[in-house]
């Protein structure tokens, strides 16, 4: 397929929200991301799909500036990864990140120290209806309450980026809906939505464009409604098609 | 954003050493209350003596844990996600953890002082606190008349003493974070290529004090600074002792030993900041 490709046509005005060229990383020999270029438009929910090992996680640590590329460069808004894309980019690891020992307003006094942008009136509010307690210590919560407690904290960003690494894995499936209401909810024109998952049938109907890795190459970059005419089925179904294993 | 870092660093850190430095304390209250106690039981206040020392050790050991843990799981670990997609430079996380870790030396420090002057003033041993500050008195004058019996300058060498102390601190905590640095460097083993590093950058800087001190002082090679701690170390009992130890030879090899330790500071700060800015990788 084309290796460089711009769906953001609504937006030429502005500089797309994330911009890789000939972007590859390597680890040792291998080979995580090999010469991909794309850009990816703002007021979409982009999805990254793949199976383990494609390089989904490496991309999205890429933005968040938490790997060095090998080659090749990244650009939010415009912007090389460093102290101004970070101020824009609000990311979600698909690991916990937060001290064991601090209570969960002690998490958001920490977010609302450091990022201007975020919202401390959301973040309760979400706490609320997600029925987190906010004296509560992180060593004594569940995975799954970690989990919901680290997207409120980067869903309660008013950032330009959201990058999402698997947030719906580890929680249960009304608070996936709830998950799920939130990203569209924060959804405006200027910003941009990049969610990485393996649980596909659950957020297709919300995607705008699909990103499909193989081996560190970019094997579909579409919007959705293309690809689903294009095969004429779900995504959901088009991925596993594509993946089977025998 | 330097001063967030700090107060968030300060209180992940004072959350374990506040509860550690205050229990040297009240064991040095315990110490100093059995000295009063037990005076003809000499056995029961070797104990005491013994546990002071031992708990003095654990807050030592707990510091050094306390600070390279912290470094190593917000610049390796999971916390690395967080500390590393926070808007703020690589050296400004770095000066965090060292500014934080020096404030908590000398927290410690402190501590160690007033717990031996709690312990030492008290009747039975017959210090009071004006003769404590008297023997300091006598002790720098002392000091002040070696050092000008041998033609240095009493100031300048006390400040170049003091100056070693803190620069061999400073020296010391950003040579571990090199060392955690180089490690990540490697995919596999980084334990060992961290110790293998920690271990031979220390024998190449000694060597270079030594030669250094040498070449500009003519201070023999044989010569060991170590040596002149232990002495001090042992004449603490009589704390004159501590100002005849001064000579040409410790002061040459301070004041090499000082310009080493800034040159190594410097390249080791700039080496752990380009390595996690520009070969960030986190697993």
């Amino acid at each position: 397929m084309e290796k460089v490709k711009n769906l953001s046509n609504d937006t030429d005005e502005l500089s797309p929200i994330i911009e890789c060229k000939n972007l590859t990383k390597l680890y040792g020999k291998k080979i995580a991301l090999n010469d991909i270029s794309f850009s990816i438009g703002r007021g979409k929910i982009t999805g990254i799909m793949g199976v383990n090992g494609s390089g989904k996680t490496t991309l999205m640590k890429m933005i968040a500036g938490l790997l060095v590329p090998t080659s090749g460069s990244v650009k939010v808004c415009g912007k090389p990864i460093g102290i101004a894309s970070k101020q824009i980019v609000s990311y979600l690891p698909e690991k916990t990140y937060l001290n064991e020992w601090s209570k969960v307003k002690d998490t958001i006094s920490f977010f609302k120290d450091f990022y201007k942008d975020f919202n401390e009136a959301k973040a309760y509010d979400m706490l609320k209806r997600l029925n987190v307690n906010t004296n509560e210590k992180l060593l004594t919560m569940s995975k799954g309450t970690k989990e919901k407690l680290q997207l409120i904290l980067v869903m309660s960003r008013e950032a330009q980026v959201y990058l999402l690494d698997e947030p719906i894995c580890g929680v249960d499936p009304a608070t996936r809906d709830y998950i799920i209401r939130t990203i569209i909810s924060n959804y405006s024109e200027n910003s941009g939505v990049i969610i990485s998952t393996h649980l596909i049938s659950d957020i297709e109907n919300i995607l705008d464009d699909v990103l499909i890795l193989e081996n560190g190459s970019i094997k579909i970059f579409s919007s959705a409604d293309e690809i689903r005419q294009k095969y004429n089925k779900s995504i959901d179904n088009i991925f596993r098609e594509m993946f089977k294993c025998y | 954003m330097l001063l967030k870092l700090i107060k968030y660093e300060n209180n992940a850190i004072g959350r374990v050493l506040i509860p550690v430095y205050a229990f040297v304390l009240l064991v040095a209250v315990v110490n100093r209350l059995s000295l009063d106690l037990c005076k003809s039981d000499s056995s029961l206040i070797l104990v005491f003596d013994f546990l002071f020392s031992f708990t003095c050790l654990v807050a030592i050991v707990m510091f050094l844990i306390v600070c390279i843990n912290r470094f190593i799981s917000n610049f390796v670990g999971s916390e690395g996600y967080l500390m590393f997609t926070l808007p703020t430079s690589t050296y400004n996380l770095i000066l965090s953890k060292l500014f934080t870790t020096i404030i908590w030396a000398i927290i410690g420090f402190a501590d160690f002082i007033l717990s031996l002057i709690i312990i030492s003033l008290n009747k039975s041993s017959g210090l009071t606190l004006k003769l404590l500050v008297d023997t300091i008195k006598s002790t720098t004058d002392y000091l002040y008349y070696n050092l000008e019996k041998i033609n240095q300058n009493p100031r300048f060498v006390l400040i170049m003493t003091f100056l070693y102390i803190f620069l061999y601190i400073l020296f010391f905590i950003i040579h571990i974070y090199m060392s955690v640095a180089v490690g990540t460097q490697f995919p596999r083993h980084k334990i060992i290529f961290g110790l293998t590093y920690f271990f031979s950058y220390f024998l190449i800087f000694n060597l270079i004090v030594f030669i250094g001190a040498y070449l500009i002082f003519d201070v023999p090679m044989s010569y060991s600074i170590g040596s002149n701690y232990y002495m001090m170390i042992e004449s603490l009992d009589k704390l004159e002792e501590v100002a005849s130890i001064y000579n040409p030879h410790l002061i040459g090899t301070i004041i090499v030993g000082n310009v080493i330790y800034v040159i190594s500071f410097i390249l080791e700060f700039f080496g752990v900041n380009k390595i996690f800015h520009n070969k960030l990788n986190l697993e």
